[in-house]
């Protein structure tokens, strides 16, 4: 009996064994082709702990100019990362337009808070503060590293925003030779005798509701991006990122319910 | 041994009669491409059987063998059209054709995918705004 069942419970366990290697294999295929979970640091529970040692040794070597200037490099440090990881975001980005990419990453006239911008004056800030040879000087020029660049609160959030305003055009002009199609179906079934009554109503709303979409949508990169550190500083940007954010929700919102309305009528043509 | 010998040759005979009963009834699907009830239930009456059918035919050497002809069959030829029916199938061009909604479908999956990528943006810009950091 043992001797019967031992090859098949072995075929069984390679068996297994193998589903379950290839099943880890399309997993991890999956994960380490996602750029965003490779290689995305701008998230906040990687960074907003990063520097946390240097601190505490901060904080038990009060006077030691030594480690508070290891704190400031630090911080800028991560900084470095966070706009490497923005960089490699918006240079592989399929929903961001190629001028959006540029505005984001190099700045020219519209984005004062660009990637090479923010870049560039840590560098500068950095050099300042690794010349700095006393405890007071080190803790004005570290004092600037949040408030002169806004890596986290502005340029961060801006990103994003505006990628996800160009995904949202994007959906919105996909939309054109869907309901270009629809429409022409529509046109086709009304031909052969079909009650098309319903599917038309559909169709009306999903070009309304993408019509509305695009209302909310066209504006956002344009008030988003020429936002810089001195507006996130007196409070006039951290309303138009909310803003921002509502308006693409909404937006969104109004897509999902034109994807529905676009479903309904391949369903109602297709019966 | 007589008793067994007539209660196998009866066997048989019972046997030869329910191999031939269910040959005609088989026969008569294979001549209509379907069976007697078919037809009726194409006529919209379960009851109405084609007169054609009501009498089955029992000829046994077309039944048994391989491939049996037309005459055998007890119903109208696989070409006539079924009771209830049109004589004659509507002409080329005046039935309407089904709508393919394939480009749509695969437009829509385009729509849905680029959907996909601005949840993704727009869930790492809420989570920037939530961001506790300077």
């Amino acid at each position: 009996m043992n001797l019967q069942l031992s090859p098949r419970l072995g075929r069984a366990v390679v068996a297994l064994g193998a589903a379950g290697l290839l099943a880890i294999g399309s997993f991890t295929s999956v994960y380490a082709a996602d750029p965003t979970v490779a290689t995305n640091s701008t998230t906040a529970a990687g960074i907003h702990h990063f520097c946390i040692p240097q601190w505490a040794a901060v904080k038990a070597h009060p006077g030691n100019v030594d480690v508070l200037r290891a704190a400031g490099d630090c911080e800028i440090s991560r900084r470095f990362v966070t706009l490497d990881g923005l960089t490699y975001l918006v240079n592989h980005s399929t929903v961001l337009t190629a001028d959006h990419k540029t505005d984001l990453i190099s700045g020219g006239s519209v984005n004062p808070a660009s990637f090479v911008t923010e870049r560039a004056g840590l560098t500068t800030l950095k050099a300042s503060i690794d010349a700095d040879t006393t405890i007071a000087g080190l803790r004005t020029d570290i004092a600037k590293i949040a408030p002169d660049y806004r890596v986290y609160l502005l340029v961060v959030p801006k990103t994003h925003v505006v990628a996800a305003a160009d995904g949202s055009a994007k959906v919105s002009a996909r939309f054109v030779p869907l309901a270009s199609e629809l429409q022409n179906l529509i046109n086709q079934a009304k031909a052969d005798g079909k009650d098309v009554t319903q599917a038309q109503a559909k169709l009306d709303d999903l070009n309304a509701k993408v019509g509305q979409a695009n209302g909310l949508i066209g504006p956002v990169a344009g008030l988003v991006l020429p936002l810089s550190p001195a507006d996130w500083n007196s409070g006039a940007a951290k309303p138009v990122l909310q803003a921002a954010r509502q308006s693409l929700h909404q937006a969104r919102t109004l897509l999902m319910d034109a994807r529905q309305d676009a479903r309904r009528i391949i369903v109602l043509l297709g019966s | 041994m007589s008793v067994r010998t007539t209660l196998r040759l009866g066997s048989a005979l019972l046997g030869l009669t329910l191999v031939v009963a269910a040959c005609s009834g088989s026969t008569d699907a294979t001549g209509n491409g379907g069976s007697s009830s078919t037809l009726a239930s194409d006529n919209g009456d379960p009851g109405l059987v084609a007169p054609a059918s009501a009498a089955p035919t029992f000829d046994l050497g077309s039944l048994l063998s391989p491939e049996p002809t037309p005459a055998g069959t007890p119903t109208t030829a696989p070409s006539s059209p079924a009771l209830g029916t049109q004589a004659s199938p509507n002409p080329p061009g005046t039935t309407p054709g089904p709508i393919s909604t394939t480009k749509a479908s695969s437009l829509l999956s385009q729509v849905d995918s680029l959907l996909k990528q601005v949840d993704g943006e727009l869930s790492n810009a809420d989570a920037a705004a939530n961001n506790p950091g300077e």
